[in-house]
């Protein structure tokens, strides 16, 4: 198992290297290919050529494109110094760069960011599994009954039900709607440190943005599993031997929620590598609204941050899920 | 039950639940507001509404996103010019006061007005004593004078420094000065015939000009003449910790999600004679969702967006409701809404090809996209009626019926200029917002004269400095059109033509005279236009200016801007400050 762990570890550094490379190369690359200097992106709106040279000195992109991705990960290993003939800023490692449109470090950026997402995925992850696993398995065990057919309808809505367009709906109505229906201010994000019970007040609905399409799906998925599990020969053994229906069912469980591990796993890192939609939808200032605002502005060193960090966060779960699938059913070997 | 009946209940079901929950939710809009005592429908436009003593409360503000820069050296939106009033004063500043009460420059941090001697190139101004910062520091001359000085630094780009450059530094022929910012040259300073330009004796400030700047009261009242003291500046970075010399400082600032500003406690209402604050506390907070602070205002959470109006659906929900459309406001802002038409670029370097499109053009449908008469006033000429000595009437290129188009004129153009069957153009344009709208309908109006038209999409991030901003950019490219908008950077025929119409202002990247106008009877008079101080004289060539400019047939403009603002019925104080932009004066207003 621990040359396993290893041999994934080495293998996620490559993934997160190349990823690396990839976004350097298109966002470095691109503006020389369609004929566009990124220095003009922070000079404002009126520099002398002199100002433009001084800037793109200190941006480093008179320098060739591999020396520049060179000394982009190194800042990651050991830090980097941006001067700008004034004041330096030391960015200490994992330095992930400068954002000139914000003149902030990114990894400065990024640590304001990622509360933000946190506090989004863990609320909104605690909600899907505490609603959609049980529906699942009332369902499952009640299958063919008008409350199994009730609840797989609510599950089939919350499916189908785009994000952003239940995060809007939950806006309008009890953000902006009618005066008694309006139990939820504008959304805005408020520190838990600063104010639990905002944190919390202002969190409920893009919770339930994200909770009620995830616990829709994760509802389905339990129920199919469950449904599967029984069908085995073990189960349909157990039975016949007179084994408490009870015992069964947690033999049968076990079985059935293991799948859910890994596909909890990536919906937990993708969250957490931006769940741009509700962010954006709720206003909230997390990695994914940064990621998208960089977009908007080419902001390239705070693209280019989000996108390894959330490169690291699916990588990272990816081997968290795998290992941990491999603790919960003993019939998978590590190789 | 049956099938059929069970779906026929569930449907009827769906449709009541509907009907219940429009009716609550209209109820609920239609209920949102009374109708706000003492508020009117454009009140804020020409007149204060709700003028009230009262102090203490928190404004609560929206924006799209973070301003271009908080340093007041390095700002050049419009909003964040208003913006700065919150924090930084300067010598002179414009007067609290709607309309064109409000675009006269009067002293701020000055004593009086500036004195003019030696022909208009000597101008001496004396700084109030014991005005200070946030941080309790004393305000000083030198303070104003460093100020200046930094904007000559490769540092400190993107505000409209240009204006004082090569008026208080000797500079070369390509318009580049020889001083070079206290950050490289510290023992240095702007000079002119190796004089020092800017001479500081006590709280006196005397400026010896290259030449007579008429208009140099309304350049000391922008923020770039803020005073900044030297032992606090960081240079690129001093957008993140601006010194406060205004009524308010900063609490907090995230570029991300926004601003807190508190009274800044050394600020006294006695030793400013220009702003008078009522709240105790703005909160701005950036939501890129237009829409989402749109329902914010309409349920007040939000006071009002200091970037800009609302989108159409809440205007259209404010013209439906009383209530709403009286805490509401029209103006006309100081934007031109044109089309650039580059005459560097073939066939429009033949002027009648360049004036079948100024016939062709429908201006109606392109004002409908921006929204309609309440987003626009029809324009026939550039200069925007808040500049002086502009004439809004003036239309040397006739709209036809409608404001439609002139189709006759238009082929006439076209036959003059050897494209009697039309043409292919590129036009430029970001397809973000109303963009696309904008080029399809600027695509049917051509179209109806032969003239075809090629899409050339750009980023809005570099838009204006590399796609259409560089006169390279535009001749490899091939851009024959683009729809933009221009405003004064103070109210005059020199701060609203210079940047766009003289020879002498086009620049490789980041130009905003995006057609290379370069014609010698723009440029004479706009470089003479400074030398007179004579109200008349300016007026006259004001309208010689503008009405060459539209003889060329390079600008093609086809409304002055209108901006739709909704505000809570709780706001005090409230107008739009004229000079700046007819923004909210946010400096000056309280809430009930």
């Amino acid at each position: 198992m621990v040359r396993y762990i290893i041999r994934r570890v080495l293998q996620a550094i490559l993934v997160v290297i190349v990823v690396s490379v990839v976004t350097f190369g298109i966002f470095q690359i691109g503006p020389v290919v369609f004929g566009a200097d990124p220095t003009y992106l922070y000079v404002g709106k009126v520099a002398s050529p002199n100002e433009v040279k001084a800037v793109r000195h200190k941006l480093g992109l008179d320098k060739p494109v591999p020396v520049q991705y060179w000394i982009f990960m190194k800042g990651i290993v050991v830090g980097r110094d941006f001067s700008d003939g004034t004041s330096t800023v030391h960015c200490s490692a994992p330095c992930l760069g400068y954002s000139f449109r914000y003149s902030q470090p990114v990894t400065q950026l990024i640590a304001g960011a990622f509360p933000v997402t946190l506090s989004l995925t863990v609320g909104a992850a605690i909600l899907w599994l505490s609603i959609g696993i049980p529906i699942g398995i009332i369902s499952a065990l009640r299958r063919g009954s008008l409350l199994d057919r009730s609840l797989m309808a609510f599950a089939l809505a919350g499916v189908s039900f785009p994000t952003f367009v239940l995060g809007l709906l939950l806006l309008l109505i009890f953000s902006y709607g009618p005066l008694w229906l309006r139990w939820f201010p504008n959304p805005h994000y408020v520190p838990f440190t600063q104010n639990p019970w905002e944190w919390f007040h202002n969190l409920i609905l893009p919770w339930l943005t994200i909770a009620i399409t995830s616990a829709a799906l994760y509802a389905r998925l339990t129920r199919a599993n469950i449904l599967e599990v029984n069908s085995e020969d073990y189960i349909r053994t157990a039975v016949a031997k007179g084994l408490p229906r009870r015992s069964v069912n947690r033999h049968s469980m076990r079985s059935a929620l293991t799948p859910l591990i890994t596909i909890f796993g990536i919906d937990v890192a993708g969250l957490l590598a931006g769940a741009i939609v509700t962010e954006q939808v709720f206003n909230l200032p997390g990695l994914g609204k940064l990621a998208v605002d960089a977009i908007g502005q080419q902001d390239l060193p705070v693209i280019m941050g989000v996108t390894i960090l959330g490169a690291v966060f699916i990588v990272v779960a990816n081997i968290i899920v795998d290992i941990l699938y491999g603790v919960a059913d003993p019939r998978v070997r590590f190789q | 039950m049956t099938k059929t009946r069970g779906l026929r209940a569930l449907v009827s079901v769906g449709v009541a639940t509907g009907v219940i929950a429009a009716g609550l939710f209209g109820a609920g809009v239609a209920t949102a507001s009374t109708r706000p005592a003492g508020m009117t429908f454009n009140g804020a436009v020409t007149g204060v509404e709700n003028p009230s003593a009262k102090t203490g409360g928190t404004l609560k503000l929206a924006a799209i996103g973070d301003c271009d820069s908080w340093d007041p050296a390095r700002t050049y939106y419009g909003y964040c010019w208003v913006l700065q009033r919150i924090f930084t004063r300067s010598l002179l500043a414009y007067p609290s006061k709607p309309g064109v009460a409000g675009a006269v420059p009067v002293p701020d941090l000055a004593t009086g007005l500036p004195k003019y001697t030696n022909g208009g190139k000597t101008v001496t101004i004396t700084l109030k004593k014991g005005q200070k910062y946030s941080t309790g520091a004393v305000i000083t001359a030198g303070d104003i004078k460093y100020a200046i000085e930094r904007t000559y630094s490769d540092q400190i780009t993107g505000g409209p420094v240009s204006y004082l450059t090569c008026l208080l530094d000797t500079c070369d022929k390509n318009g580049l000065a020889q001083y070079q910012g206290p950050y490289k040259q510290p023992s240095n300073q702007p000079k002119l015939g190796g004089k020092p330009s800017i001479v500081v004796s006590g709280n006196t400030l005397t400026f010896h000009l290259a030449s007579p700047f008429s208009d140099f009261n309304n350049l000391l009242a922008m923020s770039v003449t803020a005073p900044v003291p030297a032992k606090n500046d960081t240079g690129a970075t001093y957008t993140n910790h601006v010194v406060s010399s205004g009524p308010f400082e900063f609490k907090s600032y995230n570029a991300t999600t926004g601003v807190v500003w508190v009274r800044n406690p050394f600020w006294s209402q006695a030793g400013d004679p220009v702003v008078h604050p009522h709240a105790t506390e703005i909160d701005l907070n950036y939501n890129s969702d237009a829409t989402a602070t749109d329902n914010a205002i309409l349920s007040s959470q939000v006071d009002y967006s200091v970037d800009g109006g609302q989108q159409t659906p809440a205007l259209l929900t404010a013209l439906g409701n009383p209530s709403i459309k009286a805490r509401s406001d029209n103006p006309v802002t100081i934007f031109t809404r044109y089309v650039a038409v580059m005459q560097k670029v073939a066939p429009l370097n033949n002027i009648h090809c360049r004036k079948a499109i100024f016939y062709a053009i429908n201006k109606y449908a392109l004002r409908v996209i921006r929204g309609g008469s309440y987003g626009g006033q029809l324009a026939g000429t550039m200069m925007n009626p808040s500049v002086p000595g502009s004439n809004a009437n003036y239309n040397p290129y006739p709209d036809g019926a409608g404001s439609q188009g002139n189709l006759v004129a238009a082929k006439a153009e076209l036959a003059a200029c050897g494209q009697p069957n039309g043409f292919y153009v590129n036009v430029a344009y970001v397809p973000t917002g109303r963009g696309l709208k904008i080029y399809e309908a600027l695509q049917s109006a051509l179209a109806r004269v032969g003239i075809h038209t090629g899409s050339k999409q750009g980023v809005a991030a570099t838009f204006y400095s590399t796609f259409i901003g560089s006169p390279a950019n535009i001749l490899k490219q091939k851009l024959g059109l683009a729809v933009v908008g221009w405003g004064a950077d103070f109210p005059s025929a020199y701060g609203f033509y210079q940047s766009i119409a003289n020879g002498n202002a086009i620049l490789p990247a980041g130009n905003s005279n995006y057609v290379s106008l370069n014609d010698p009877k723009i440029n004479k008079l706009l470089d003479s236009f400074e030398a007179t101080s004579s109200a008349s004289t300016q007026a006259k060539m004001a309208s010689q200016i503008d009405h060459q400019v539209m003889a060329d047939a390079v600008y093609l403009p086809f409304q002055f801007d209108k901006t739709f603002y909704i505000h809570t019925s709780r706001l005090t104080n409230l107008y739009l400050q004229a000079a700046l932009g007819s923004y909210y004066d946010t400096v000056n207003a309280g809430v009930q």
